[in-house]
């Protein structure tokens, strides 16, 4: 199940906030060994999650965290712009009609079978798609690590890769994405339904609520 | 549709005052057949210092009946768009309860529709602002509009808010956001006539990311389309040799 959520409505998603942030300190401290800041309650935030971001994220039906990624807008305070402009030409990309994705994360514990993985990278991808298109966004920037690479491709929705830094593990990737009608269709094809993956009007009734 | 954006933009770099910011958004009113515009600065270091500032197409006593009851403290448009950045179409906003069906149907009087969406602006300092537009039309023609119009009122409302920064705060000088060296090159090469594959070829890189450049590049400098991020370009003097 899809859930998406603004970051100045993580009091009302507060579990299922929580339940993100501890799945980004488990990857991104603890398999990829990023430096990452790390709370005691072995949550990980940056100071992106201030900007209130756009969160999306896949639950099972237990509630647990399955995946996630974070939206911010070209146009205000992103990671891209502040850290890694060099990657892409030596200063930042900024448009209303381009949108950052950053810490996208997709569970890989013990208790989480493949197959659900995989179709949390697909569901994720395919609900940020159907936003983008209901905001008449054109492209996604994003910043991922090596791992991610091979699940986009799994997922038939490849990034240009713009740049990327570091070695090993530890690498970031800098890419972008078209939004196009053909994505949401394969992206369909490959999780076997028909319609969107996200109720609109329910979705904007939650993230315009107060 | 790419001639209204051109008009749009034309009729907001002209604009010297307050008063003829007022006078764009009703020109922007006209150019896309909408009934009102709004524009509300919420939280722009300097703008809003003192409170709110906004322009609006709006009844006047409208206005004053919104302000004096206080409306704004009910008004879902407003408690929407508060925060977040994706548009707010206000079909999907919960008008229900006493208060707000009174208010809704005041509105009315005012020839307000509920066909109506809100741009939120944000800004590299994170300062934050709306751009609203309504429009008395049927829903299946709104809808359409919406599908036609929503990225060039995406950038319309930050080219918008540009301008009312340039006046209300830096005394009127165009004050565009510095172009990436990167940037620099494709639009000198699209200067020389070069297409976005030319381009990528040149510069090494896919003609997608010669497109993310020029996207930027468009909303840095509040162009509608190539040819005018070119003509811009050139007139600030930003496209010499290479």
């Amino acid at each position: 199940m899809i859930r998406m959520f603004y970051g100045h409505q993580l009091k009302s998603n507060a579990e299922t906030g929580r339940h993100m942030f501890q799945s980004r300190a488990r990857l991104f401290r603890g398999r990829l060994g990023w430096d990452v800041a790390v709370d005691s309650h072995g949550c990980e935030r940056d100071e992106y999650d201030a900007f209130d971001p756009l969160y999306v994220v896949v639950i099972d039906e237990q509630d647990r965290h399955i995946g996630s990624l974070r939206i911010l807008p070209t146009t205000g305070p992103n990671m891209t712009a502040d850290h890694f402009a060099h990657l892409s030409g030596g200063g930042a990309i900024r448009s209303p009609l381009i949108w950052e994705v950053t810490r996208f994360c997709v569970e890989s514990s013990d208790w989480i079978e493949e197959s659900s993985v995989r179709r949390a990278g697909l569901e994720l991808m395919l609900a940020a798609h159907e936003l983008a298109e209901y905001a008449g966004v054109k492209q996604f920037l994003a910043t991922f690590d090596r791992r991610m690479l091979t699940i986009y491709k799994r997922c038939g929705w490849e990034p240009d890769l713009l740049g990327f830094e570091g070695a090993g593990r530890q690498r970031v990737y800098l890419g972008l994405w078209d939004v196009e009608p053909e994505v949401g269709v394969n992206l369909r094809r490959k999780l076997r339904i028909s319609d969107k993956i996200v109720e609109q009007e329910e979705m904007l009734q939650r993230l315009f609520a107060a | 549709m790419r001639n209204q954006q051109m008009r749009a933009i034309d009729v907001i770099e002209r604009c010297k005052t307050t008063q003829g910011l007022q006078e764009a958004i009703e020109a922007i009113c006209d150019i896309y057949e909408v009934s009102h515009a709004t524009y509300h600065a919420t939280s722009v270091h300097k703008l809003t210092d003192h409170g709110d500032y906004g322009l609006t197409t709006y009844n006047k006593m409208w206005v004053r009946r919104y302000l004096d009851k206080q409306y704004g403290l009910i008004d879902p448009v407003v408690a929407a768009s508060f925060k977040g950045f994706i548009p707010i179409d206000w079909r999907a906003l919960d008008f229900s309860g006493r208060p707000c069906e009174e208010f809704l149907g005041e509105a009315r009087e005012f020839s307000i529709t509920p066909y109506g969406m809100t741009f939120p602006i944000r800004g590299m300092s994170g300062e934050h602002a709306l751009f609203s537009i309504n429009s008395d039309s049927h829903p299946q023609s709104w809808n359409k509009f919406l599908q036609e119009n929503r990225a060039d009122f995406m950038l319309l409302a930050h080219y918008f808010h540009q301008r009312v920064r340039e006046i209300e705060i830096g005394g009127g000088e165009t004050c565009f956001q510095e172009l990436s060296p990167r940037e620099k090159d494709v639009i000198y090469w699209l200067s020389r006539g070069k297409t976005f594959e030319d381009v990528a070829d040149i510069l090494f890189i896919t003609k997608r990311t010669v497109r993310a450049h020029s996207e930027s590049i468009r909303h840095k400098l509040g162009a509608v389309n190539t040819a005018h991020a070119v003509a811009k370009a050139i007139s600030y003097g930003m496209v010499s040799s290479l």
